[in-house]
């Protein structure tokens, strides 16, 4: 048995927001990855579906000592009694053992929802719609992720298809153990500034577990005791403070086009 | 036994099918297909299958060129990334370039080409045979020649082979003449090359040698010049340089700067010479900047008057912020000062660019690493031959030009659309568009000619305008391309022949003339050849020949040519010609802060290149304009939330924009990064842009800018009311 | 009347019964044939000596190619090599035009289904028949059995229409897959099989 084959990997994020200039390629490059389709002309950021959004907070001062922060939201994959686990009437989310992801399986829901109600950090996304690509755009689809219909919840899954390819790829070399280098989630890979920073949480060796145990670093709604896999930091104390209240202030309706 | 059939027969027989269907697999199996079937539905899209792959390209959605991996299923993109070892991109794509595979199934894509008719305020797009457009076409030309009246070309992406091939076609009409974009990203290096008469080719920026940036305007982290350099010169990585930011507004930019100037929309040059004057009472110019600048002495008789006092006055920033940045930028390292466009705002206009890249060649910026450096500049396609001269378009004399043929074929640019306009004769003006998308500039056509969008037609990248040294890249077709679309080089050459002129060169279509070009770079025996698939370099001199060099081009490579010396010898110019105009707002600078009781806002008009650079985005992009509040949409005016208390606006509402212009209805948001006074408006996507066909030409905010110096836009007096 | 009774009953039970278990099946299933028809035994036989991984090879970053392209035919069918009508209309109709056959693939799973090859093949050493039985010696590619409701093969319910299954190699659902996985002590999540 080789090492590290029978150990479970926690897999998480470090996300650094002094880095994060708020592009949105995070957004972009996951939308592609997962097939998640195009707004309709209706839709409004309470229908959308963005399995990463990244949302925007300011400092709250006056100009021109207003500063922003970035802060790019996904699935935190909680690694304690995960909320929307616990709510799901079909088992349609399970914690991952091998991984530590938090797995939403579309063709189990039922669309009841729960689950959105259940997650503090509003990361589920619910299928009001059946999903429409522009004529033809089907031929530009992935084929590694499935194409979810209408009345089903989804949400980030840390790019598992990739995970999948990696470990294809690993067993094809005989080997039970990934390589690293070959799962990096879409987020991942398309930030310019390499702000996010990806890997096994239970690996000592990993970036990330190093940067998670920063003193910069925080958690989202820690209080709440999910123990998420995702993690911020920033030598900002304002924006550290962020992660213990509502992310960003309500944007008024009707000021999106 | 009574053998006639009673209901009770009939109820038993049916107990006994239920009991027996039961027994049978028959309601289990059906339920299991009911379930499989009702989550099959025909109308849910199916990925497509095939052999995976990859192929190199690069993005030509803007003119940076990013090198990019594509990976394929059965010979379709499905998805793009970025290549870790391209020096311009720096291993990343943007949004645009993340989902450029998208385009080619664009709603607004053009299949045939079309006659756009406005009519009582409405546009109604019928279809119309090439043969006759061509005709019609042919009919205009020969109409201005005969009415001395100008045949022009508005190329959105000049610098291309295709762009040289319009000035050789444009020579043979009379008032023939190519205009490049107006405001597109490093037009304002045109003035400080008029600043350096004696200075041939072209300016690049030196990011890699600077150590310290001042940026009038020009949104570094928001895509501005090639958004890879920007990357790593803002930090992400080795070289921390110091950034000062001057913008009215907050940006991404802003966030990253070691320091934020934010100036009064205007007071740039105010600024500029606010800074030259502390320079000079400070005695922080260099002898060897001092000895070959020729109006020194006038200059420093036109900063007298701008001490840091009365610059803050002006400018509204900080006297001591102005004194600090100045003291920073000459004694932090090489510095160099930047005069920005804003992909949606515009330039800064020539007086207020003179101002500030006169700062920087005062720093020394021309004279050493780390500010302009000179570079060699691309050979054209063919032979030399007479040229149509290029001319900005506020030269252009007004109610000039018969006929114009808008060049979008390669790529869009944001604009207010009056600026070109007033440029078109009363009556009778033909405007002929190249487009592959029936969105952006090309809806303001007469007539429409579909082109090849990102993907499937041969695409050059030239040097984008900041880089150091020349380039050339090629994005290379990965799908085949659909009926209908036609090549921009065939149709000029059809044009051509349609009006009876003989045909410029030996190129039938856009691929034949961007191999010529590569051959003539082979031919020139400089720089070098990196590979986008494992970086491999090859020096052109080892390339065999043309055709071996176009093979490596095609198959996803970048040629970089050699940097020039950077110690430049050449005097230049601080005023540029510019003087009496400067002269005068220096001083006139204690009234620039007036503001106009009818228009007490300023309007300002941003953009970010990744959507201005194409008329059509991917739709998934409404996931940071629709579906989150992460990027302004266009529908929305955003003010400082006391600027809307004074006007008793509340967020969310809906407003009205007015300017001298028009107006245009808005929704009012509030954001305190913006300055007070000011209204920020974002010029795009669109919602055609973004996918809704029918929304195209709708109006925006750029219908209503107008009016500044020269061909800026940007700052027109405005007022906001709630509608 | 007791009699008749139960008469009525029985018939009403036999008859769903004889529909369920003959009727149903038969009419449940749509057969299809192959579009060409294809001997495993010849290519694999002495004759053309081609090995299975010839044709449905393990790539090196672990995806399996499954049925091959029409260009892996093209590069001894180009021109035809025998004298059988369906040789001769791969060559005119597929070959020639550049045309991918469309197979009906027994093993096709639902697109939210992902299965690898390479951990079953290298990790488990489980041979092709395991799974798929003796397709590989077969002489002729039987006709496609397709369910008209959801339009998956017989293959992946089960020949059979109840559930105990007669050999390893019958049904290829979920319970098949995890049955399997149980046995041999995989750990089983749905994130491993999924997409």
């Amino acid at each position: 048995m080789e090492n590290g084959a029978d150990r479970n990997a926690r897999y998480g994020m470090v996300i650094d927001l002094d880095r994060c200039t708020g592009c949105g390629a995070c957004a972009v490059a996951c939308a592609v990855e997962n097939n998640v389709p195009p707004a309709r002309l209706q839709a409004t950021d309470r229908t959308g579906l963005t399995w990463m959004r990244v949302y925007r907070a300011d400092n709250g001062k006056a100009f021109p000592d207003n500063r922003t922060a970035f802060i790019p939201i996904s699935c935190q994959h909680c690694g304690h009694h995960p909320p929307c686990v616990a709510v799901c009437p079909q088992n349609a989310v399970d914690v991952d053992p091998e991984t530590g992801v938090v797995s939403q399986i579309p063709e189990r829901c039922l669309g009841c929802r729960y689950c959105m109600v259940a997650c503090p950090f509003h990361a589920r996304y619910f299928n009001w719609f059946d999903p429409t690509w522009p004529k033809g755009m089907e031929a530009a689809l992935n084929p590694d992720v499935s194409v979810r219909m209408r009345g089903v919840v989804e949400k980030c899954n840390l790019c598992h298809s990739r995970w999948q390819a990696a470990k294809a790829k690993a067993a094809a070399a005989g080997r039970r153990v990934i390589d690293p280098a070959d799962y990096v989630p879409a987020c991942v890979e398309a930030c310019p500034e390499k702000a996010i920073a990806f890997g096994d949480l239970a690996d000592p060796a990993s970036d990330v577990t190093g940067l998670a145990r920063s003193a910069d670093a925080f958690r989202l709604l820690e209080e709440l005791g999910t123990e998420p896999k995702m993690c911020f930091r920033s030598k900002r104390e304002w924006v550290r403070r962020l992660g213990d209240t509502d992310v960003a202030r309500p944007e008024s309706e009707g000021s999106r086009g | 036994m009574k053998t006639n059939l009673t209901r009770r027969d009939i109820l038993r027989f049916a107990g006994g099918a239920a009991a027996g269907v039961m027994l049978s697999p028959a309601p289990w199996r059906l339920t299991d297909d009911l379930a499989i079937w009702t989550q099959n539905w025909s109308w849910i899209p199916v990925p497509p299958r095939g052999e995976p792959s990859v192929r190199m390209t690069a993005c030509s959605l803007c003119p940076a060129g990013c090198a990019v991996k594509a990976r394929c299923i059965g010979a379709l993109p499905v998805s793009l990334h970025a290549v870790a070892v391209d020096t311009v991109s720096g291993g990343a794509l943007c949004p645009l370039g993340l989902t450029g595979h998208h385009l080619p199934y664009h709603p607004s894509r053009l299949s045939a080409p079309a006659r756009i008719v406005h009519k009582d305020g409405t546009r109604r797009t019928l279809p119309v045979q090439i043969d006759g457009l061509l005709a019609e076409v042919a009919r205009a030309i020969a109409m201005a020649a005969a009415s001395g009246q100008a045949v022009a070309a508005l190329d959105m992406r000049p610098g291309r082979s295709v762009s040289w091939v319009w000035r050789r076609f444009l020579a043979s009409r009379p008032g023939g003449v190519v205009v490049p974009a107006p405001g597109r990203a490093g037009a304002s290096l045109t003035t400080v090359k008029a600043m350096v008469p004696e200075q041939t080719g072209a300016f690049g920026l030196d990011f890699e040698g600077a150590r310290a940036v001042l940026s009038f305007g020009a949104p570094l982290a928001d895509g501005w010049g090639t958004p890879g350099r920007a990357a790593r010169l803002l930090g992400r990585g080795s070289g921390k340089v110091h950034l000062v930011q001057v913008e009215p507004v907050r940006s991404a930019t802003t966030e990253r700067a070691d320091r934020w100037l934010p100036a009064r929309p205007g007071t740039e040059a105010l600024l500029a010479l606010g800074l030259g004057h502390v320079l000079l009472a400070e005695g922080l110019v260099g002898a060897q900047a001092a000895g070959r600048a020729r109006d020194l002495a006038e200059y420093a008789a036109l900063v007298s008057a701008l001490s840091p006092e009365a610059a803050a006055a002006a400018t509204g920033v900080p006297a001591e912020a102005i004194t600090a940045t100045a003291r920073e930028l000459a004694r932090g390292g090489p510095a160099l000062v930047i005069a920005g466009e804003d992909a949606g705002g515009g330039r800064l206009g020539r007086v207020a660019e003179t101002a500030v890249w006169g700062l920087g060649l005062l720093l020394g910026g021309g004279t050493r690493p780390g500010g302009l450096v000179p570079r060699a500049e691309l050979p054209e396609p063919g032979q030399d031959g007479p040229l149509a001269p290029l001319r900005e378009l506020h030269e252009l004399a007004d109610r000039s030009v018969a006929v114009l043929f808008l060049d979008t074929s390669a790529g869009d640019a944001a604009f207010p659309w009056a600026l070109v306009e007033r440029k078109l004769v009363a009556r009778g003006a033909l405007v002929v568009a190249l487009s592959p998308f029936l969105a952006g500039t090309a809806v303001r056509a007469d007539l429409v000619v579909p082109t090849a969008p990102f993907l499937e037609g041969v695409q050059e990248l030239p040097t984008p305008f900041d880089a150091p040294a020349a380039t050339f890249a090629v994005a290379t077709p990965l799908l085949q391309p659909r009926a209908g679309a036609v090549d921009p080089i065939a149709f000029i050459r059809a044009v051509g022949g349609a009006s009876g002129a003989k045909w410029v060169g030996p190129w039938g279509t856009s691929e034949d003339v961007v191999k010529a070009r590569a051959a003539r770079i082979h031919r020139g025996g400089r720089g070098r050849l990196v590979a986008f698939a494992d970086g491999a370099v090859t020096r052109t001199a080892e390339v065999s020949s043309p055709d071996a060099f176009w093979t490596v081009l095609q198959a996803g490579a970048c040629w970089q040519d050699e940097r020039l010396a950077a110690v430049q010898e050449k005097e230049f110019s601080l005023l540029g010609g510019v003087g009496g105009a400067l002269a005068d707002r220096a001083a006139n600078a204690n009234t620039a802060t007036r503001a106009d009781a009818r228009w007490p806002l300023t309007l300002v008009p941003r953009g970010l290149r990744d959507v201005t650079a194409s008329a059509a985005v991917s739709p998934v992009l409404t996931k940071l304009y629709r579906e989150s509040g992460l990027r302004r949409s266009p529908a929305a005016a955003l003010v400082n939330p006391e600027t809307a208390r004074a006007l008793a606006l509340r967020a969310g509402g809906n407003a009205v924009l007015e300017t001298a212009n028009g107006a245009v209805r808005l929704t009012v948001a509030t954001d305190a990064g913006v300055m007070p006074g000011v209204v920020e408006v974002s010029v795009g996507p669109d919602a055609s842009a973004l996918g809704d066909r029918e929304a195209a030409g709708a109006a925006g905010v750029l219908d209503i800018c107008g009016g500044g110096e020269g061909e800026t836009w940007g700052g027109s007096a405005a007022r906001l009311a709630e509608d | 009347m007791r009699h008749r009774a139960l008469l009525m009953v029985g018939v009403g039970a036999g008859a769903t019964l004889l529909c369920g278990w003959f009727a149903f099946p038969y009419a449940v299933f749509r057969r299809i044939e192959q579009p060409i028809q294809f001997s495993h035994k010849l290519h694999t036989g002495e004759k053309v000596g081609r090995a299975c991984d010839e044709c449905h090879t393990l790539t090196a970053d672990g995806r399996f190619s499954g049925i091959p392209t029409v260009e892996k035919c093209a590069s001894c069918h180009a021109e035809p090599q025998g004298a059988t009508p369906d040789e001769k209309r791969l060559v005119d109709e597929y070959v020639k035009p550049g045309r991918e056959i469309p197979w009906l693939v027994y093993a096709r799973q639902p697109e939210n289904v992902y299965f690898a090859h390479a951990p079953h093949l290298k990790l488990a050493g489980l041979a092709c028949e395991s799974c798929h039985g003796r397709h590989g010696a077969s002489d002729h590619l039987r006709p496609f059995e397709e369910n008209r409701l959801s339009s998956y093969s017989r293959d992946i319910w089960g020949r059979s229409l109840t559930g105990p299954r007669r050999t390893q190699c019958e049904g290829m659902t979920m319970a098949d897959c995890s049955r399997c996985h149980q046995q041999h002590g995989v750990k089983e999540s749905c994130l491993m099989c999924h997409k």
